[in-house]
Formats: C-alpha cells, structure tokens, sequence
C-alpha cells in the first residue's frame, strides 16, 4: 500500500466523505483514521462542515414569498412584451416619419447639392449600421447559447 | 401561519406539454414550471451570491429566459440542469459588475449572523443565511464547487461537466474550498467545526 501524508488523506477524505472513492481507497483511508487522532478530527469537524451546508437545503420560501415572487417575475415579463411592442411601434413610426420629411427635402430644390450629399451619407451609413446589427443578431441567433447549455 | 412553498421534482414527460405550452406564451404553463423550480433555482442562486436580493434577481433572469428561449429548450430533456446552468451564468454576471458587488459585500456583512437549528422555518433561514453569508466569502469557483456539491448534490464527474473543469481534480478543489469555508465559519462562530 502506498504511504501517503496526513495532507494527502485528507484530499481523499473529501471523496470519501462524498462516497466517490473505491474500495481499495476506502479502506486505505478507513485505516489511517483509525489510526490518526488528528485525521479523525478531521473527518468529524468536516462531517459537521457537510451537515451545516446542507441545511441550506431544509430552507424553502413560504408561499406568499412565491406567490409575490411569482407576480414580479410575471411583470417583468409582460414588460419585456411591452417594451418590444413600444420599439417596433416607434421603429415603424419612425420610419414612415423619416421617409415623409425626406420625400419633401430631396425634392426641395433650395436644398444646397452638399446638404443632400451628407443627409445621403449619413442616411446610408445608418442603414449600414442598422443591417450589419441585423446580421450580426441573426448569426448569434443560430448559434443560441441556450440550446448548447449541457444537460 | 408561514406555509411552505414545496418543491416537486417533474419527470421529463410532466415537463414536455408544459415547456412547449410556454414556448406559445401560455401563462399557466409558465406559472407551473415557476412554482415548480423557483424555490430551488433561488436558493442556488442564494448560496453562488451570497445576498438574497442579489439572487432573486438572478433566479427571476433565468426564468425570463425560460419563458423567452422556451421554444430553444430541448422539451424531451429534464429542464432544472438547463436551469441550473443558466442561473449559475446569470450570478457569475452579476458578479462582475464591480459597483453591484461592492454594494451587495456591504448588504451581506450587515446582515446579522445567527446562531440556529434548522428545527423550524426560522431557524432554518438564520441558519441558511449564516452558510450564505459564509460562501459569499470565498471565491467564485469555490463557492460554485460547494454549492453543486452540497445543494445540487451531484456527482464528482457531473459537477467537472457543469464547471469545465477536469474530473480528476474536483477531489483536491473541494478539499480547498471546505478547508478556507470551515475557516470562515469558524471566525464567524461555528465552534462546532473547530
């Protein structure tokens, strides 16, 4: 059998104490508690370590705590809903907006030739920007970390 | 009268009709899978952060997700390790932000640190509060190690697939992580472990 130290014995303590050891490893450790005073203290004041952290388990939430949980979560739910009808309604009012005021400026000949130029550049690049982020959500939207969370 | 919520574990099969009514936005379905896991995904989350407020905020997130991303969870699978995995990413979020965990130390070390049996509601909340607030102490990856093992209650090889990290030294990193946890509770008054 291999000789191991005290420190050693008590990295294998943890996988005996998580019934994650074999046999062979059982024993071994059985034998040195027994003949460990310090290791065998060692393995009480863990047992108890175990005990108290598992009481966190024996705590659960009273149904009005639930209840009232419940009722937050669900809000903020249906605001998530809200929220995504206020944007598209603004987007699609914002557009029809946009294409209204621009009817009437690219048409206004008083409007200087470089005026309409940059009004077209930065309209350009907005519509750049806006289909790169497009773009860009869908690929994220194939690759949804959520279908690859393991199970 | 403080009635307990219960946590009732669902078979795949209870869970299928439930996760794909929540994917067409029925609420019932959503309310059901919420009184279900809610309890259990909260008080996970309790333990990684440390600070009740903190997790209740991270567990209603993983349930938003749920309710969002229903129709991206495979319905033929168990759905609590689905939850379990996005909950502990929503804590490691929050944890990030510097401001936020700065405030929710301040919270966590004004709360008091009782003395208690887990005999009764109370007691068991004193008692949980005290483990919170002595995980909240250690490092990210060690408190995540003692919270999969003690709360989660999974095996070695399941907690190395949850946390990507090799199997062969879960031993050696719960060894660390109970001995600097025992420490801890120790200075906060646990006699019992010295």
């Amino acid at each position: 059998m291999m000789l191991r130290s005290c420190e050693e014995y008590r990295v294998l303590l943890m996988g005996y104490l998580d019934g994650e050891l074999d046999a062979t490893q059982r024993a071994e450790v059985e034998k040195h508690i027994h003949s460990c005073a310090d290791c065998s203290a060692e393995r009480g004041s863990y047992e108890n370590l175990n005990r108290m952290v598992q009481a966190m388990n024996t705590y659960t939430e009273s149904e009005r705590a639930l209840d009232r949980y419940w009722q937050q979560t669900w809000n903020r739910a249906e605001r998530g809903i809200g929220w995504f009808l206020f944007g598209a309604g603004a987007i699609l009012l914002t557009g029809y907006g946009v294409f209204e005021a621009s009817r009437e400026f690219w048409t206004d000949p008083t409007v200087p030739l470089i005026v309409r130029i940059g009004a077209g550049a930065g309209g350009l690049g907005v519509l750049v920007l806006l289909v790169s982020l497009v773009r860009e959500r869908l690929m994220l939207r194939k690759k949804e970390r959520y279908t690859e969370v393991e199970r | 009268m403080n009635t307990q919520a219960t946590t009732v574990t669902m078979t795949a099969d209870a869970e299928q009709p439930l996760l794909e009514a929540c994917a067409r936005g029925d609420r019932r379905a959503f309310e059901t899978l919420f009184r279900n896991y809610f309890g259990r995904v909260h008080r996970l989350a309790w333990a990684l952060i440390g600070d009740r407020d903190a997790a209740l905020d991270a567990a209603q997130n993983a349930f938003l997700k749920l309710y969002r991303h229903a129709d991206r969870v495979d319905p033929r699978r168990p759905l609590f390790p689905w939850l379990r995995a996005i909950v502990i990413r929503e804590c490691r979020m929050q944890q990030r932000g510097e401001r936020r965990r700065r405030a929710r130390e301040e919270r966590v070390a004004r709360q008091a640190v009782p003395h208690a049996s887990a005999a009764d509601p109370v007691a068991a909340r004193e008692a949980a509060e005290r483990v919170a607030r002595a995980l909240s102490e250690l490092p990210s990856a060690e408190r995540e190690l003692i919270v999969l093992k003690h709360l989660e209650e999974l095996r070695y090889v399941e907690i190395a697939a949850t946390l990507g990290i090799p199997a062969g030294t879960v031993m050696s990193r719960l060894y660390q992580a109970r001995r600097k946890l025992r420490e801890i509770l120790v200075r906060l008054g646990a006699e019992e472990l010295r």
